[in-house]
């Protein structure tokens, strides 16, 4: 299939997908179209809200839309990390007792980890190795996952006592690490016609897994200029302070900036940006919008800087505005 | 490929576009460094600490704009610049940058040349011109503002209403004696000098144009320009020291007394010449009739008779150069009026009328001998005056008419031609420098109406720099009177200056003072050389003040 035509139905797909989407889930377009960017680049996305936004419903449509298997996992203090890989149990057969394995929710292909903060650090690294790694060993036995694998995770911004915050290292195995914000008052109008009507909302599936991954693919044929990759690591060279590229604010309130995972998120997020936009090159603009989800979750503040309240978005506000002056034409005519 | 190709070609009008762009915006910057450097020119100028007329302003600032011009011009273009200041405008979000970046590696990712497409595509119908348009950005703001700037500077200290009323005057005053001053110097320029002092002259009047024009646009002072009006003057003085060094032993005024006689003289001869002819013409006809008692001529003796008698009423010179009166009086008349000029014009028409066959040949004997005459009454006063080697030919020719050779005649008629017009370039250099010495002499007067002033004659004989002055001054007298002394005090002068002199004795008669000699000579002469030293006196006439004063010492007894 020629470029053009595999692009233009990469967005076609796209849009039916995130349409689809949009029958059951009022508004969140940025969050919808940040989850289904992190699908399209295969990673995985973070979603804080507080409770009730429509989270957990967002997930469940997006995996009826795909034809996916769909599993939620509630994080709570006391879950176990066999209670999300799965474990081996003992099972009578005609042979005798003999250990099968059960696998856990982790084997699905959309999962959904909520208020992963409240479940204890170990659990919580048993869905990030299988996140990372697609795969978990479980007794000594590596069992690979069903492509596509996707997590998203939710977080409760209020309510932290007695959670286990992510640790960085953790968080930066999230593809994205977004906002989802409190809906406006005709979205919430709608949100409340859509729920408490006689008729819910029906979604049927308009895309497979192996569509899914054939879109991944695309993603990652698309080329990007040698000036634009390199304008995405300045920024993530502009997060670690003490750097020739960090700026003031840098310098003052981070610890430590983005790992290479951030480079790399940057620019697959920055390709699925440009193919909705109908462009085969990256741009400064994709990277520009894309950084805040990116790159939020990346930045490890210092004391000054929680003390101070500053987020990580004000950060990185400030270096793509620092960078702006230096990525003008070099010609002023 | 199709797409670069399409590509190039389409960057290629922006490409050129820029190009011209940037050597505009190059020629901006280089024109205001010009500018700012000029404004400090100027400002040094208006303080008289250097020289910077508006040619050079205006070379400057062409000399900048033309050097950022071509340095805008020729200044490597990345194709990726143009690219990326082309999809900044277009707002292409790095269609065309990225394009060109990949397109190297086309054949091995699918995605490149539809990207390729997609920039071509985005790229047709993009005109240059309305692209990127031309517009007055900082940089030319930056220019004209400079530009305003010099013109202020120039012409701001040029305009009254910034100057007080004295500097008014003096500027005016200044002006207009620096436009005299520079026609002065073209008067000088036209006119042809002899080789001696061509190159003197050439720089005196270089000097005065250039004084003139300074004086026009007030870069100098009034006493810079006095101190080098009189330093002009000396120029003039030594040119003409140049051109008279051979002092004549007679003047050109006494050879034309000279001439007048020789031609009174010449005249009476040949009347009673005449007269006798006539007289035997008459004599011959009252034989003839039988009444007279004188002898009967032919009929061919009698007409050559009447035909002498006929040539005898006008002298050879005259009806040769077909002049009101003989050459001796007519030159005479010519150096009495000190019109040595025309003078020397009649004589280079007599050389050139001399040299010609037909006017010799057709000259009787007798004709001949009266014009060999002439000659050489007219050799023997111009003898000793400064047309001497004129004068010698003349006696060439003279003596080769009495021998009858013509040729020798015709010969020294060309040498006395040629002498002649040396002469006259050199009497008219001499006549352009004392217009020059009168012109500059009332450049230097305090321009208060005096009216034209008396300078040296303007012939070459008449001029001696040693001779003394006799302009405002008659013959020295002695007054005998003794009487007592009172004081006598004057009036305040405009610089608040006040003199009191003691007069000794008492007025003689009514309506007349008598002051000692001795006492007014040492207080005025203390006066005179304080208005000397104070410039008060025009530089040309200060010897003369000191020359008369010196006159009036008194005797030591």
């Amino acid at each position: 299939m020629e470029a053009t035509e595999r692009a233009n139905r990469f967005r076609e797909d796209f849009s039916k997908l995130k349409a689809e989407i949009g029958k059951v889930i009022v508004g969140m377009e940025e969050i919808v179209e940040g989850v289904l960017t992190c699908l399209l680049a295969d990673g995985h996305a973070l979603l804080e809200g507080v409770p009730g936004l429509g989270k957990t419903l967002l997930v469940r449509t997006l995996a009826q839309c795909l034809d996916l298997k769909f599993s939620r996992i509630q994080f709570t203090p006391d879950l176990m990390p066999a209670d999300v890989i799965g474990t081996n149990i003992i099972v009578e057969s005609a042979g005798g007792r003999e250990f099968r394995f059960q696998p856990g929710p982790v084997f699905g292909n959309i999962i959904l980890a909520d208020e992963v903060n409240r479940a204890t650090p170990k659990t919580q690294s048993a869905l990030l190795e299988a996140m990372q790694e697609h795969s978990v060993t479980v007794a000594g036995t590596m069992r690979k996952l069903t492509e596509p694998f996707f997590v998203l995770a939710t977080q409760n911004p209020i309510e932290m006592e007695g959670t286990y915050p992510l640790p960085e290292a953790q968080l930066d195995r999230f593809f994205f690490k977004l906002l989802v914000g409190y809906p406006s008052c005709e979205q919430l109008a709608a949100i409340v016609d859509r729920t408490t009507g006689a008729q819910m909302a029906q979604v049927s599936p308009v895309m497979d897994g192996p569509r899914l991954l054939e879109l991944r693919a695309i993603v990652r044929e698309l080329p990007i200029a040698p000036h634009v990759r390199e304008y995405a690591l300045n920024i993530i060279l502009a997060t670690h302070p003490g750097s020739p590229t960090a700026t003031d604010m840098t310098n003052r309130f981070v610890r430590y900036g983005a790992s290479p995972r951030g480079a790399q998120a940057l620019i697959l997020a920055g390709k699925v940006s440009a193919l909705l936009d109908s462009r085969y090159n990256v741009s400064l603009g994709d990277i520009n919008k894309i950084a805040p989800a990116a790159l939020r979750h990346r930045l490890l503040l210092n004391f000054e800087g929680e003390a101070e309240g500053i987020q990580g978005d004000a950060i990185i506000a400030d270096i793509i505005a620092k960078l702006a002056e230096k990525t003008r034409p070099a010609i002023e005519v | 490929m199709q797409s670069d190709a399409s590509l190039d070609i389409s960057l290629k009008g922006i490409r050129r576009r820029v190009r011209l762009l940037l050597a505009e915006r190059s020629a901006l910057v280089g024109g205001a460094a010009a500018g700012a450097f000029s404004l400090i020119l100027v400002v040094l100028d208006k303080f008289r600490l250097i020289r910077f007329d508006w040619p050079y302003l205006l070379a400057l600032l062409a000399l900048g704009i033309l050097a950022g011009w071509v340095w805008g011009f020729s200044r490597k273009l990345q194709d990726f610049d143009v690219a990326r200041a082309t999809e900044k405008r277009l707002k292409l979000k790095e269609r065309l940058s990225s394009a060109i970046s990949l397109e190297s590696q086309a054949a091995e990712n699918d995605m490149i040349p539809a990207l390729l497409n997609d920039a071509v595509r985005h790229m047709s119908n993009v005109q240059p011109a309305r692209l990127f348009p031309r517009r007055l950005d900082r940089r030319g703001k930056v220019f004209i503002g400079l530009l305003v700037l010099l013109a202020a500077a120039f012409i701001l200290p040029e305009l009254p209403m910034f100057q007080s009323a004295a500097t008014r005057k003096e500027r005016a005053a200044l002006r207009k004696q620096g436009e005299e001053l520079v026609k002065l110097a073209r008067k000088l320029e036209e006119r042809e000098p002899p080789k001696e002092i061509k190159k003197l002259l050439q720089q005196i009047a270089a000097n005065m144009k250039a004084l003139g024009k300074d004086m026009e646009r007030a870069r100098v002072g009034r006493k810079e320009a006095l101190v080098k009006l009189n330093k002009m003057q000396q120029q003039l003085e030594a040119a003409k020291q140049e051109l008279t060094k051979e002092r004549p032993q007679k003047s050109l005024a006494q050879a034309a007394v000279q001439l007048k006689a020789g031609s009174s003289e010449l005249a009476k001869s040949r009347e009673d010449m005449r007269a006798k002819l006539l007289a035997k013409l008459e004599a011959s006809r009252q034989a003839g009739k039988g009444t007279g008692e004188g002898k009967k001529l032919s009929e061919a003796q009698m007409k050559a008779l009447e035909k002498l008698a006929k040539s005898l009423e006008n002298s050879p010179s005259q009806q040769m150069l077909n002049l009101d009166a003989d050459i001796a009086s007519v030159i005479a008349e010519l150096l009495a009026k000190g019109d040595m000029q025309e003078a020397l014009k009649i004589l280079d028409k007599l050389a050139q009328e001399m040299q010609k066959s037909e006017n010799l040949e057709k000259l009787s004997p007798e004709e001949l001998k009266q014009m060999a005459e002439e000659l050489r009454r007219l050799a023997e006063s111009l003898k000793g005056t400064d047309l001497d080697k004129l004068a010698k030919e003349l006696l060439e020719m003279a003596k080769a008419m009495e021998r009858g050779d013509l040729k020798a005649c015709k010969n020294s008629a060309g040498k006395a031609g040629l002498i002649g017009l040396g002469l006259n370039g050199k009497c008219a250099a001499l006549m352009g420098l004392n217009a020059a010495q009168q012109g500059l002499g009332q450049c230097m007067s305090s321009g208060n109406g005096r009216g034209k002033g008396v300078g040296p004659g303007n012939g070459l004989a008449q001029y001696d720099p040693n001779a003394p002055s006799d302009i405002n001054r008659g013959a020295a007298t002695r007054i005998p009177a003794q009487h007592y002394d009172t004081r006598i005090t004057g009036q305040v002068g405009d610089k608040g200056e006040a003199y009191s002199i003691q007069i000794l004795g008492e007025p003689d008669k009514p309506g007349k003072a008598q002051v000692p000699y001795y006492k007014v000579y040492s207080d005025y002469s203390k006066i005179a050389e304080n208005a000397l030293d104070r410039e008060e006196v025009p530089a040309q006439h200060r010897a003369r003040v000191k020359d008369y004063f010196e006159s009036l010492k008194p005797e030591q007894k």
